[in-house]
């Protein structure tokens, strides 16, 4: 029964994902080419050292635990991409009829979540082989399957939209971080096992629970206590709809906040290196604005998709300001994290006087408020008007902010 | 009930991708069940929407419980409730979302009315559902459910039965003849069957485009 469904599975996965593992592939490759170093190996060998480091115990439990997230959102974002491959098709409804045993399914799924994480399990083959030499430490590959074990809970969770299951891996990766961290001793073997056993059972549970429930993910009936979304959805169903809209995109949307975040965090780095002098200053505007930029691509990927809705929303009391104003302070929102990352070091440092700093958050808020025009009704242009409009802004900003 | 119309419209044209479609519509409906009939093609779902302001008109005004649709937007949309043919939703929303949305922007909440529809129509089980999940009787029975938030004075339905079982099209009959009373329902359908059963006074299509006819009051 394993074997025939095993290969319908993957019929159907090399069929509908075919040119997106070709192009995963081509890119490895690339950066084979790439990355310094010997070539081919080089890749792995650098792959081995940042497995090496996670498992390394000179880490703090606290960094142990950031490690172990990171991998956890490249393996979730690795994987989104092929969602719809992994997800078997229509047939896969109709199977869901048929007596099938629970651990038949089970390891076709597993077996078709290693076929889409091949490239990554090749390297990291290679980079167990490669730090288990000289350690020869057993705790480190132990903990080291636990971690990719989470890794690959956590992309099974979002394939399949059982959210709640990232808690339980969420609270596995705080027992590995601590187990990583504990002193030698016999005890400390239990903490990671102990820690794909959260998981796991946090899996099951899930599992059990929709099965008793019988009505879908999270099944409660109409008047039940409200989770988080059904009291957003009575409080601020607006702002519900921009958030699904933005999860419906994970892949696209974590990479663009989080590129600007990085950049905020990079020129944090970089004013620090400057010791906070005269450079300072221009470094945290231009990376203000190069992150209003990005961020402006919000309200793109949320217009695009109410063009769905449109007919309907037409038809409802809602005045022609609605969206457009309520896009905007959801994109004003978001750029809260960044903004706060960007000018706290001033605030901290005392480097600028408080009203100055408020100015320029202010007006930065406002180019963001601006961007919407040439993002939404550019078209071709939207990128070049924008850039005109973000660089008048940085000119002037420092311009006014330079003593 | 009164003879007032509720809906009237007056010198409407309307052309759907490049097509003229309609031109000089004139028509009045007041309180009732008015079916209108037609073959494919004749312009019955594009009326709905120029009517409901999910499309723009290309010439004329209408009135929405007296209220001028084109200078007064929200305050009509307010009065009115639009069921299109097929369920334009996002397909990440639930059910439960949706009505929550629709009261929240009519500014009203979901009543006794709302609570027995879902109840009539068996929706508890799927209001946690989305919508790409949802068979196509269950969302057109979602979106029939939201066209009742707000106590609409006027009901532009596109194709009200398709896809409903026989339980729901008998509630759905029922609280028709019952809110007809009271408000215009202005519904295109096929189903003879159903229109009788609503007891609705019927339209044809073809007439309204020659004569611009008004509808019996």
């Amino acid at each position: 029964m394993y074997c025939r469904l095993v290969r319908l599975r993957l019929r159907w996965y090399s069929r509908t994902s075919g040119q997106l593992v070709l192009r995963h592939w081509q890119w490895f490759v690339l950066a084979c080419l790439i990355v310094p170093g010997p070539p081919v190996v080089s890749i792995f060998l650098h792959a081995a050292t940042l497995l090496a480091a996670s498992v390394s115990t000179a880490l703090a439990p606290a960094q142990h635990f950031f490690v172990a997230i990171v991998i956890d959102l490249a393996a979730v974002l690795w994987i989104l991409p092929q969602r719809h491959a992994l997800s078997g098709g229509a047939f896969m409804r109709y199977a869901e009829a048929l007596p099938l045993p629970r651990g038949v399914r089970l390891g076709v799924e597993a077996t078709l979540l290693a076929a889409a994480n091949s490239v990554i399990l090749v390297s990291a083959g290679i980079a167990v082989a490669h730090i288990l030499s000289p350690f020869r430490d057993p705790y480190a590959s132990c903990c080291l399957m636990a971690l990719l074990g989470l890794a690959a809970i956590a992309q099974q969770a979002i394939l399949t939209r059982r959210y709640t299951v990232l808690l339980g891996v969420i609270l596995g990766n705080g027992v590995l971080a601590a187990g990583l961290a504990a002193p030698v001793s016999g005890a400390r073997w239990l903490l990671p096992i102990t820690a794909i056993g959260v998981a796991v059972i946090g899996m099951l549970r899930t599992e059990r629970f929709e099965r008793a429930a019988g009505r879908g993910r999270l099944g409660l009936g109409w008047r039940s206590v409200g989770t988080g979304p059904r009291i957003l959805a009575r409080r601020a169903p607006t702002l519900l709809i921009q958030c699904k809209t933005v999860a419906e995109r994970p892949a696209q949307n974590i990479l663009r906040f989080g590129t600007a975040i990085a950049l905020a965090l990079g020129a944090d780095r970089l004013m620090a290196i400057f010791h906070f002098d005269g450079r300072a200053l221009p470094t945290a505007i231009l990376a203000m604005a190069a992150i209003s930029l990005l961020l402006a691509g919000f309200y793109r990927m949320l217009d695009d998709a109410r063009s769905v809705m449109a007919s309907y929303l037409a038809a409802l009391p809602l005045p022609s300001h609605y969206w457009p104003v309520r896009d905007t302070k959801f994109v004003l929102l978001l750029n809260g994290v960044p903004l706060v990352i960007l000018l706290s070091p001033q605030i901290m440092r005392g480097l600028l006087s408080l009203l100055i700093i408020f100015g320029l958050a202010m007006t930065y808020q406002v180019l963001l408020a601006l961007l919407r025009w040439p993002v939404i009704h550019g078209g071709r242009r939207s990128l070049l008007y924008g850039v005109l409009l973000t660089a008048l802004w940085s000119g002037a900003a420092i311009a006014a902010v330079s003593r | 009930m009164s003879d007032d119309p509720v809906l009237a419209c007056e010198g409407l044209g309307a052309s759907y991708e490049g097509r003229e479609i309609f031109r000089s519509l004139h028509c009045a409906f007041a309180a009732g069940v008015h079916a209108l009939r037609g073959m494919n093609g004749i312009g019955k779902s594009t009326l709905l929407r120029v009517l409901a302001g999910a499309q723009p008109a290309d010439a004329g005004r209408v009135w929405i419980d007296g209220i001028d649709l084109m200078q007064a937007p929200e305050d009509a949309k307010r009065r009115l409730s639009y069921v299109p043919d097929e369920s334009p939703i996002y397909p990440f929303m639930t059910g439960e979302e949706l009505l929550h949305f629709v009261a929240a922007v009519k500014r009203t909440g979901i009543d006794a009315t709302v609570d027995g529809l879902i109840g009539a129509f068996d929706l508890d089980r799927h209001l946690r559902t989305r919508f790409d999940a949802m068979s196509l009787g269950t969302q057109k029975k979602m979106m029939l459910c939201a066209a009742w938030i707000g106590i609409p004075r006027v009901m532009l339905l596109d194709e009200p039965s398709n896809g409903l079982d026989l339980a729901s099209r008998d509630h759905l009959i029922r609280l028709m003849q019952h809110w007809g009373r009271k408000s215009a329902i202005l519904f295109a359908a096929h189903d003879e069957e159903f229109v009788s059963a609503c007891g609705a006074a019927v339209i044809e299509m073809s007439s309204l485009l020659v004569s611009g006819q008004s509808a019996p009051a």
